[in-house]
């Protein structure tokens, strides 16, 4: 016991300011195994001990803990925002860590990204003023691993070698495939094979994806995992990723044939977006991300869906290529939508990065889709299969009574005014059926169902019932099975 | 948008600062002066501002890790709920599913040693609870610690089927297992919650009490991971009493290093009853004496000091780490004599040399040094190889250029108990240093069995 005592001493010579553990006052022998069912279980005994709660304070290169919640930050030493909460039991002692981790991330937009007296591909991501002067005035050269969609590759490639050999940065790009089919850990792995063999800094060297929703996805996973975080940024190439996919954080690959089932919600260091790769993608893929702003629209921004409503053609046949200032100063269809697309997606995930809640509007057109999408493959874009899933859900919410029989009518026209489809024979009731269970499992047993309550307002609903979801299904049918509004 | 040629060039001008509220199922975002919107308020922010290019939005938004550490006595026995509700800190939350009718379901990743050790006590466990529950055993081992092998637990957890938040993934083995367990679920949905048990040492003061996860690549450890922290650590000290002594001292490797660098105390103890807890397997001679036995005692300090080090740095921003002493040369060493050397084992050799480095260096004296060097041997670990040559010793310092951001980051001790990070030991201190050490080891050195 007197050798125990001495070193007991000496840790608490150590942390004068720490309570002795050896001096707990209220230690419960528990003598007899506790029943389940008794009141008293083991685990009630440790909630109901009492907490102590410890700052972390770093002083000359050591963290340590002290007793309190509010320890001033001061002479001593930087002051983490972490808290340890400690109490003790006959069992023992249990640590509760409570860390908050900051994840910040920027989204520009910008013009001629490509263009050689642009910073914003190299630099755009450092907000650091004197992070950014030191490296200006670095003369080591930059590094940087590029992975490209092979299709953007083939018509940017030489825009993008020609970018980097100017401004003398020793770089890689890796063009891949990159779809639906092949979007799997096995090319992320593949990915990394290369980003290891080539060599990167661990902080200062981020990855760049440059392509569509799908590329974005792969690389972003990739860069998550090495050194368990690499910073990765996201050039987005197609409509779709221009609003949707660069704005969040969410990563993924494809597993046992579910969509996105393998993933991370990191985030990129930032996400440069330059409306211009937008002119040669073919129309359809614009429809295609044009149901992406639809669906913030309907959930979202009246304003919005009135723009797309009388502006979605213009957009179509210009390809979001109008210049920002109109003659006679008319406002820009293609800045203005794009903008609130963004702004309105930023809302709904800035403060649910993670998830927390499985609540989310963004998740409209998503119920049904992914099952869908994955059924067809590839005769089906994403943005396609998520219109098909809103405008079936368009029908439900109508049958709900919440919708009226004008706006729901409003609300298709414009889907096809956007050249989208809006019913598709493979989307069975048997499909909505099964996809709905699997949210039920997938959400925590509550079906989380946005549905539109007016022309950019929405709600979540957990009550729809069978009858209405069939009748739904069928009028859905009857009206649209042909193709346009009947 | 009005005329956008007027705006000036400048980034930086006019950022405006925008907070976020919940009301009527919709997220809005205001400006501070505004309070047009009642509802939840968010931590997240979003800055704007405008160029005559376009806007940008700096998104800043904390997320909160909160895992629980928890020590617990027989922790499969069927009366003890730790195991299927321990992650749970709100005891109605525990009263509500105790009353639900609903049969809970819990998958279950056991390393195939300690499957054969404790596999029919965790069945029964979760027999005798009512627990639908699927047991998947596998070696888990250095070599195939692989992102193969995180796919094949996620086929099997997949086909299993398990609800999104509330049926967390169990990990019960040492920390390989602990580690590719915790990167399958982190990755399952993007995040699964995910339980640890450990069973060795090592795996009870060091993988089981922070955030990372990982499996090997390319040949080099740890390559790939994510830093998703479990929603809990259950410790129950009893499954030390089988694990062989060798992997005692392996895990006191890491006991040590915590000692020598923040714990004069640690140190201390380990000195003197090192020896014992080897010989009692860190279990309680004194059961009455639990808070004062040294087991519990080294047990607890290993575990607070490493959380003090790890809590506020959980994503590693800071690279400056106290807790890399003995991780500089060993990952190295390690992968190039796999599987000659534990983990520990490796760690304790890069620790004995640096402990010359350190004396070289005139941080400690000879006597220290001395001691440190005794106190290795007493807990029966190796304190040099063959096979730690000085090339290896200056490449595996380039690598840590490398991946630190350029500066060496070289934690030393610089008394009993206490250390600093270095970034300026000069190649000639490293050759001197290395010479002494092979001078005064290579012979008399134990090698492991």
């Amino acid at each position: 016991m007197h050798l125990m005592t001495l070193y007991i001493g000496a840790s608490n010579m150590e942390r004068s300011e720490e309570p002795l553990t050896v001096n707990t006052p209220e230690i419960q022998h528990s003598a007899v195994p506790c029943h389940p069912s008794l009141e008293n279980s083991t685990m009630e005994n440790l909630n109901k001990q009492k907490e102590t709660v410890f700052s972390l304070v770093q002083v000359k290169g050591t963290w340590k803990r002290k007793a309190g919640k509010n320890v001033k930050q001061g002479m001593k030493g930087r002051v983490s925002a972490a808290k340890i909460y400690e109490s003790t039991s006959s069992s023992g002692t249990t640590w509760t860590v409570v860390t908050p981790i900051t994840f910040t991330y920027t989204v520009t937009q910008t013009k001629n990204l490509l263009d050689p007296s642009n910073d914003t591909l190299l630099l755009g991501h450092i907000r650091d003023t004197e992070q950014l002067e030191a490296v200006r005035s670095s003369t080591k050269p930059l590094k940087r691993f590029i992975v490209m969609d092979e299709v953007v590759y083939n018509l940017y490639g030489s825009q993008v070698t020609d970018y980097l050999e100017a401004r003398h940065v020793l770089y890689r790009i890796l063009p891949l495939p990159t779809t639906e089919e092949n979007k799997s850990m096995e090319m992320a792995l593949k990915i990394l094979e290369e980003v290891h063999q080539f060599g990167i800094d661990r902080r200062t060297e981020p990855i760049i994806a440059i392509g569509g929703g799908v590329c974005l996805d792969i690389v972003g996973l990739a860069a998550s995992l090495y050194r368990r975080r690499t910073p990765y940024i996201r050039v987005p190439t197609t409509l779709l990723s221009y609003i949707d996919a660069s704005v969040g954080a969410k990563t993924g690959v494809n597993f046992a044939n579910c969509k996105n089932k393998l993933g991370t919600y990191i985030a990129p260091v930032a996400a440069f977006l330059d409306r211009s790769f937008i002119q040669t993608i073919p129309r359809r893929h614009i429809s295609n991300g044009l149901a992406e702003m639809l669906k913030m629209a309907l959930m979202k921004h009246r304003g919005l869906f009135e723009l797309l409503e009388t502006q979605g053609q213009f957009l179509l046949d210009s390809k979001f290529q109008s210049a920002m200032v109109l003659e006679d100063d008319r406002i820009d269809p293609a800045s203005v939508s794009t903008r609130v697309a963004i702004e309105t997606m930023l809302e709904e995930l800035a403060p649910n990065l993670w998830e927390d809640d499985l609540d989310r509007l963004v998740d409209f057109g998503h119920l049904i889709s992914p099952e869908l999408e994955m059924k067809v493959l590839p005769a089906l874009l994403h943005g396609e299969a998520v219109n098909i899933d809103m405008a079936y859900m368009v029908y439900v919410a109508r049958e709900m009574g919440l919708l009226t029989e004008e706006e729901k009518f409003r609300i298709i026209c414009c889907m096809l005014g956007l050249e989208l489809p809006v019913w598709h024979q493979d989307c069975t009731f048997a499909l909505v059926q099964k996809s709905l269970c699997d949210r039920l499992q997938h959400s925590g047993g509550l079906v989380r169902m946005p549905l539109p309550t007016g022309l950019g307002r929405a709600e979540i609903f957990n009550d729809t019932n069978e009858g209405a979801l069939f009748r739904a299904y069928e009028k859905w049918c009857d009206e649209l099975s042909t193709g346009s509004l009947r | 948008m009005s005329h956008s040629s007027k705006i000036s060039n400048s980034v930086c001008d006019q950022v405006a600062e925008f907070r976020l509220v919940h009301a009527d199922s919709t997220w809005s975002r205001q400006t501070a002066e505004c309070k047009c919107v009642e509802g939840r308020l968010s931590d997240a922010k979003i800055y704007e501002s405008s160029t005559e290019v376009g806007v940008t939005w700096t998104v800043v938004s904390p997320i909160i890790f909160t895992y629980r550490v928890i020590q617990s006595e027989r922790l499969l026995d069927t009366s003890n709920d730790t195991l299927l509700f321990g992650h749970i800190s709100n005891p109605a939350e525990i009263q509500a599913l105790k009353n639900n009718s609903k049969v809970m379901k819990r998958f279950i990743v056991i390393d195939e040693t300690v499957n054969d050790l404790y596999g029919s006590q965790v069945a029964a466990y979760f027999e005798g609870r009512g627990v639908k529950y699927k047991i998947l055993h596998l070696p888990t081992t250095e070599e195939n610690k692989t992102m193969t092998l995180v796919t094949s637990i996620l086929e099997e957890v997949h086909k299993f089927g398990i609800d999104r938040r509330t049926e967390p993934i169990i990990a019960i083995g040492g920390g390989v297992c602990l580690d590719i367990a915790g990167l399958a679920a982190s990755l399952y949905r993007r995040r699964t919650p995910y339980i640890r048990v450990p069973t060795t040492l090592l795996a009870y003061i060091d993988a089981s009490v922070g955030a990372k996860t990982g499996v090997n690549f390319a040949n080099c450890k740890n390559k790939l991971g994510s830093y998703i922290p479990p929603v809990a650590t259950f410790l129950d000290r009893t499954f030390l009493c089988t694990l062989p002594r060798r992997h005692i001292s392996n895990g006191m490797a890491e006991m040590l290093k915590m000692a020598l660098m923040k714990h004069k105390g640690l140190f201390e103890l380990l000195q003197k009853e090192g020896r014992s807890l080897l010989d009692s397997r860190f279990q309680l001679r004194i059961p009455e004496n639990v808070h004062t036995d040294a087991a519990s005692v080294s047990t607890r300090l290993a575990i607070e000091t490493m959380l003090e080090e790890l809590a506020p740095n959980l994503w590693e921003d800071d690279l400056d780490r106290l807790v890399d002493f003995g991780h500089i040369i060993s990952p190295e060493l390690e992968m190039k004599i796999l599987p000659e050397l534990l983990h520990g084992e490796a760690v304790n050799i890069d620790m004995a040399f640096m402990v010359y480095v350190a004396h070289e260096r005139g941080f400690l004296t000879e006597e220290e040094k001395r001691r440190i060097i005794v106190c290795m041997q007493s807990l029966e670990l190796p304190v040099w190889h063959s096979d730690c040559t000085l090339d290896l010793v200056q490449r595996s310092l380039t690598e840590r250029l490398k991946h630190s951001g350029g500066l060496l980051r070289m934690p030393l001790p610089t008394a009993l108990g206490k250390a600093r990070i270095f970034n300026d030991i000069e190649d000639s201190i490293v050759c001197q240093a290395f010479k002494k050490w092979c001078d005064e080891h290579c012979e008399t050195t134990m090698k492991p069995q």
